[in-house]
C-alpha cells in the first residue's frame, strides 16, 4: 500500500518535472511518453522479454543444483570444504565482466554465455547461505540425533536439511536477483535478443523511452520472480508460518 | 567407592573426570569448567536410581556423558558393559531424554517419536509396527488425537510428553530421564510416574531419573543418588526402603534441613 503510493508520488513529481523543465526527450522521457513506448513496442519489448526469462530461469535452476550441491558436498566432508572454499571466493574476485567476452567466443552467440554469466554471480550467495545454514543447526537436536547413533545421511535428511531450508532460501532469493543483472550485462556483451541487448539497441537509436519501457519491463521481471520465491518459501517452511506472517504485517 | 563387576550394573562410572571446555568468547579468555572429579558410581541392573542435586551441580551432564553425547577427559563408562554411545545398526541401550524437547517442528507428534527407530535404519516393516505400537501408547501419555499434530500446536506439557514418548519407544533399557516430569500438572505428573513405575517393572528396564523433586526421587526410586557439591567427586547413596525417612535423608545431604536427631544409616 504504502509503496504503491509512493510510487505514484514519484510518477506524479517526475512527469510534472518533465513538462516544467523540458529536458530533450531522449535525454530524459515522461512516464507518459514511456508507458507509450511500452505500448506502442509491445511485441518487441515481450518478445525479448521472454528470451531473457529463459536465461534468468536457467540461470538460477543451475545455480540452484550447483550452489547447493557444492553446499552439502562441503558440509559432508571438510576436506573438500577446505579445498573448494578459496575457489569459490577466487571465483568472485576476478572481473567476470571482463571474461565475459571470452565466454561469446567461445560459446557464441547463444543463450550460454549469458547463463553461465548469470549463473558464475547467482551461485555464490546461494552456496555461502546453504552452507553456512547447514551448519547452524540446533546444539539440544544434534546431541539427541547423536545418542541415536543416527548415520550421517539419515541426519543430514532429517534433521540438517530441513534446519538449513530457511538460509537455502534466502541463497534462492539472492540468486534471483543476481541472476538478472547476470542475464543482462551478458546480454550486453554480446546478443541478438533480450531486454540486455534491446536497451543498448534502443539507447544507440536515442530512444529514451523505449530504453525506459525496457528497463522498466525487467524491473518488473525481476521484482515478479523475487515475489514468487518468496511466495513458494512461505508455503515450504510452512512451520514458520506465524513468525513469517508477522512480519509480513509490518512489510505491508 | 567399590569397584563392583561389570556385569549386573547397567551403568557404570569409573573415576570418571568431565571438563566443559571455554567458548571462545568474543575478547575473553574463559576457563574450564570442571563438573565432574573421578566420579565412580554404578546403577543396578533393573533398579530405579534418582539423581538429585541443585541446579547446576552436574546432573545432566552426568546423563550426557552415559548417553555418550559428551565424552570424559578421564576414566572409563560402560552401559551395559559396553562403552556409551551406539553405532548405525546396533541396538539402542540407552534410551536418553534432555532437558529441552527438541521435537522437530516439521514432524507431527507420530513421526517425532518414531524419530530415533527411523535415525536407526529400521525397515519399513519394523516402523509401521513401531506407529501401531505409538498410537496405542498414546492415550497412556495424555496425547489421546494428538499424533497427527505438530509441536508448535501442542502446549508444553503435551510437548514433554511427547519427548517421554519418544524415549521410549527409541528402545533402550536403560532410560536416562533429564526431569521427563518438570512441566507437568499434579495430576499428568503422578499418572506418568504410575506409568513409568508400570513400565520399568514390565520391560524389566532400569531407570536413571534426574529430578529436583526430593519426595519424586523417593516415590519411585529404589535408590536416590545425591549431587551435594560441585565439581562432582561423590554420589552420596540414600536407599529408600521407607519414602519419608528417605526424603529427609536426601534433604538433610542438600543442606535443606537441620541434620535430622535420628540415626539414618550411611554417611
Ligand atoms: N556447554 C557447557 N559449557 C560450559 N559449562 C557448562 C556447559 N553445560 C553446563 N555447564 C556448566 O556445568 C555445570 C553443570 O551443568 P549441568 O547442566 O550438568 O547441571 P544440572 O545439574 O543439570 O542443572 P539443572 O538442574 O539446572 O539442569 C553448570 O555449572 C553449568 O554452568
Ligand atoms: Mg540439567
Amino acid at each position: 500500500m504504502r509503496g504503491g503510493f509512493l510510487a505514484l508520488l514519484l510518477l506524479v513529481a517526475w512527469q510534472a518535472g518533465v513538462e516544467l523543465f523540458r529536458p530533450p526527450s531522449f535525454i530524459l522521457p515522461a512516464p507518459s511518453q514511456v508507458a507509450a513506448a511500452l505500448w506502442s513496442e509491445r511485441a518487441t519489448l515481450l518478445a525479448n522479454a521472454g528470451v531473457t526469462l529463459e536465461e534468468i530461469l536457467l540461470a538460477v535452476a543451475l545455480s540452484a543444483v550447483v550452489g547447493v550441491g557444492l553446499a552439502v558436498a562441503m558440509r559432508m566432508s571438510p576436506r573438500f570444504a577446505g579445498g573448494a572454499y578459496p575457489w569459490l571466493v577466487a571465483s568472485q574476485m576476478f572481473p567476470t565482466v571482463a571474461i565475459a567476452p571470452i565466454l561469446v567466443l567461445w560459446l557464441g552467440y547463444t543463450l550460454a554465455p549469458k547463463v553461465l554469466l548469470a549463473v558464475l554471480w547467482s551461485f555464490f550467495p546461494l552456496v555461502v547461505s546453504t552452507y553456512d545454514g547447514l551448519g547452524r543447526v540446533d546444539a539440544d537436536a544434534e546431541e539427541l540425533f547423536a545418542s541415536w547413533g543416527a548415520g550421517r545421511w539419515r541426519r543430514f535428511r532429517a534433521l540438517e536439511w530441513p534446519s538449513a531450508l530457511p538460509a537455502v532460501f534466502s541463497g534462492l532469493k539472492l540468486a534471483v536477483a543476481f541472476s538478472v543483472s547476470g542475464a543482462v550485462v551478458g546480454e550486453w556483451l554480446g546478443a541478438q535478443a533480450g531486454l540486455g541487448y534491446l536497451i543498448q539497441r534502443y539507447s544507440s537509436q536515442l530512444q529514451a523511452s523505449a530504453v525506459f519501457a525496457a528497463v522498466f519491463l525487467l524491473a518488473a521481471l525481476g521484482i515478479g520472480l523475487f515475489a514468487l520465491t518468496g511466495r513458494v518459501e512461505r508455503r515450504v517452511l510452512w512451520w514458520l508460518r506465524t513468525a513469517q506472517d508477522e512480519i509480513g504485517r509490518e512489510e505491508a | 567407592m567399590s569397584r563392583g563387576r561389570a556385569e549386573g550394573s547397567a551403568l557404570r562410572f569409573d573415576a570418571v573426570t568431565a571438563v566443559y571446555r571455554p567458548l571462545p568468547a568474543a575478547g575473553r579468555r574463559g576457563t574450564e569448567v570442571p563438573v565432574l572429579e573421578e566420579l565412580s558410581f554404578a546403577v543396578q541392573e533393573g533398579s530405579f536410581t534418582a539423581l538429585v542435586g541443585p541446579s547446576g551441580s552436574g546432573k545432566s551432564t552426568i546423563l550426557k556423558l552415559a548417553a555418550g553425547i559428551l565424552r570424559p577427559r578421564a576414566g572409563r563408562i560402560e552401559v551395559c558393559g559396553a562403552p556409551p554411545g551406539t553405532r548405525p545398526g546396533e541396538p539402542l541401550r540407552a534410551s536418553y531424554m534432555p532437558q529441552r524437547d527438541s521435537l522437530l517442528p516439521w514432524r507431527t507428534l507420530l513421526e517425532n517419536a518414531l524419530l530415533p527407530l527411523e535415525m536407526h535404519g529400521r525397515e519399513a516393516q519394523a516402523l509401521r509396527e513401531a506407529r501401531r505400537r505409538a498410537e496405542e501408547l498414546l492415550p497412556v501419555f495424555g496425547l489421546e488425537g494428538k499424533g497427527d499434530a505438530y509441536p508448535a500446536q501442542l502446549s508444553g506439557g503435551e510437548r514433554q510428553r511427547a519427548a517421554f514418548l519418544r524415549t521410549v519407544m527409541a528402545g533402550g533399557r536403560l532410560l536416562l530421564l533429564d526431569e521427563p516430569f518438570g512441566a507437568l500438572d499434579a495430576l499428568t505428573r503422578r499418572q506418568l510416574q504410575l506409568w513409568l513405575a508400570g513400565l520399568r517393572r514390565s520391560l524389566e528396564a532400569t531407570v536413571l531419573l534426574v529430578t529436583h523433586d526430593v519426595q519424586e526421587a523417593a516415590l519411585l526410586a529404589d535408590e536416590v543418588l545425591v549431587v551435594a557439591a560441585t565439581p562432582v567427586r561423590a554420589l552420596e547413596r540414600v536407599p529408600v526402603r521407607d519414602r519419608a525417612t528417605a526424603e529427609r535423608r536426601v534433604l538433610e545431604l542438600l543442606g535443606l534441613r537441620e541434620a535430622a536427631p535420628l540415626e539414618v544409616g550411611g554417611a
